[in-house]
């Protein structure tokens, strides 16, 4: 459990100090970001069981809420959901083993 | 093991996720009334960070290009401005002299407050600046550049910070007008940093290059703020009006210091 909240932690504090880079020192690379593809490919490579790529989707939501005019909450719980159904699809429909490591339904 | 794997992921919306989503979405609730102290709070805790980042940023840009070349440039541009600065005393101080008795000061048309760029929104054309209601900001006060180019306006107001919507944002529309061909047109942000213009009446000419000043129509904005220059100007038969794109004539890479002007009682929506 407490490895759990200190792999969150530290997921969080690496995507506020990422998106702060992002913003304030690289803000013309504005056709990727960084913190963005960081969170998809956690959700992608990372078991369905896991729950890191869900908690990393809610924390870079919610930084996104803090630094842009949204309410709070508003991007937190879209990339939640977002998350949510990828691992879904990815668990029902893609039948990849290296990237899901589930046996085949 | 697959059981557990079943339990997860047969539905993407079980029993559980149902409550923590509805709690997720109450205790959000409840936090909006805070929103903008939270706000406020966690720009104050990165802001040092942010605005050293957006100072390097901006330094850096230069770097990218040849620098031999930038300093050849450099060379011959002091020594154009050495000659000039002669004159440019003699100018001041009789310039001096006439605004005196005239009392034209710069800043009578508006009261100023002059602010910092903290970072660019990662909604594209926003940025953060480092002053806010406690300074005296509101929301749609116009934002300037010290040589009175628009740059936007502001659209979100915390104690110690501001949000500004750019000239480029999508959301934003500017009644303009050119003064070289004494016509009136409508500029709209394009998003990206790109904006273009239209209803720009079709018995009229429109040269490239030509300055796209803010007009006294639309009141958002105070007259005679540069907005940018006359692009591509497309004028298809099949339609009422010309358009052009604009080409801004600012980097916001390199701006560090703005003005937001006071005067809201003439200038909000």
């Amino acid at each position: 459990m407490i490895e759990k909240i200190i792999k969150s932690l530290i997921m969080f504090f690496f995507l506020y100090y990422l998106l702060i880079l992002e913003m304030s020192y690289l803000p013309f690379f504005t056709f990727v970001s960084f913190a963005i593809l960081l969170v998809l490919l956690v959700n992608l490579f990372e078991e369905p069981r896991e729950k890191l790529g869900l908690f990393s989707a809610f924390f870079l939501g919610l930084i996104v809420d803090i630094f842009s005019s949204n309410y709070l909450g508003v991007a937190a719980i879209g990339f939640l959901l977002f998350a949510l159904v990828l691992k879904f699809i990815l668990f029902k429909y893609v039948r990849i083993p290296s990237i899901s490591g589930m046996p085949k339904i | 093991m697959l059981l557990v794997y079943n339990q997860n992921m047969d539905a993407i919306f079980t029993k559980k996720r149902i409550i923590v989503l509805v709690l997720l979405v109450i205790f959000f609730w409840i936090l909006s009334f805070f929103n903008s102290g939270i706000k406020n709070f966690f720009y104050s805790q990165s802001e040092k960070l942010q605005a050293s980042l957006w100072q390097n940023g901006s330094n850096s840009s230069f770097s990218m290009q040849n620098q031999e070349e930038l300093n050849k440039k450099l060379i011959e541009e002091n020594q154009k401005l050495l000659s000039q600065l002669g004159d440019l005393e003699n100018i001041q101080n009789e310039n001096k002299f006439l605004r005196e008795a005239l009392d034209l000061q710069l800043n009578k048309d508006f009261e100023l407050i002059l602010g910092r760029v903290m970072g660019k929104d990662i909604a594209k054309d926003f940025i953060l600046l480092n002053i806010g209601s406690k300074d005296g900001v509101k929301q749609g006060f116009p934002v300037v550049l010290s040589n009175k180019i628009l740059l936007g306006k502001v659209i979100d107001v915390y104690p110690d910070y501001s949000r500004v919507m750019l000239i480029t944002d999508k959301k934003s529309k500017i009644d303009v007008e050119i003064p070289d061909s004494k016509g009136f047109a409508l500029v709209k942000g394009d998003g990206g940093l790109k904006m273009s213009m239209d209803m720009f009446p079709k018995d009229k000419e429109l040269n490239e290059g030509s300055l796209v000043l803010t007009s006294a129509l639309g009141g958002n904005y105070p007259e005679g703020m540069v907005v940018g220059k006359i692009k591509n100007v497309k004028n298809f038969d099949n339609e009422a009006f010309k358009k052009s794109d604009i080409e801004l004539v600012f980097n916001l890479n390199e701006i560090n210091n703005v003005f937001v002007i006071k005067n809201a009682e003439i200038y909000n929506d």
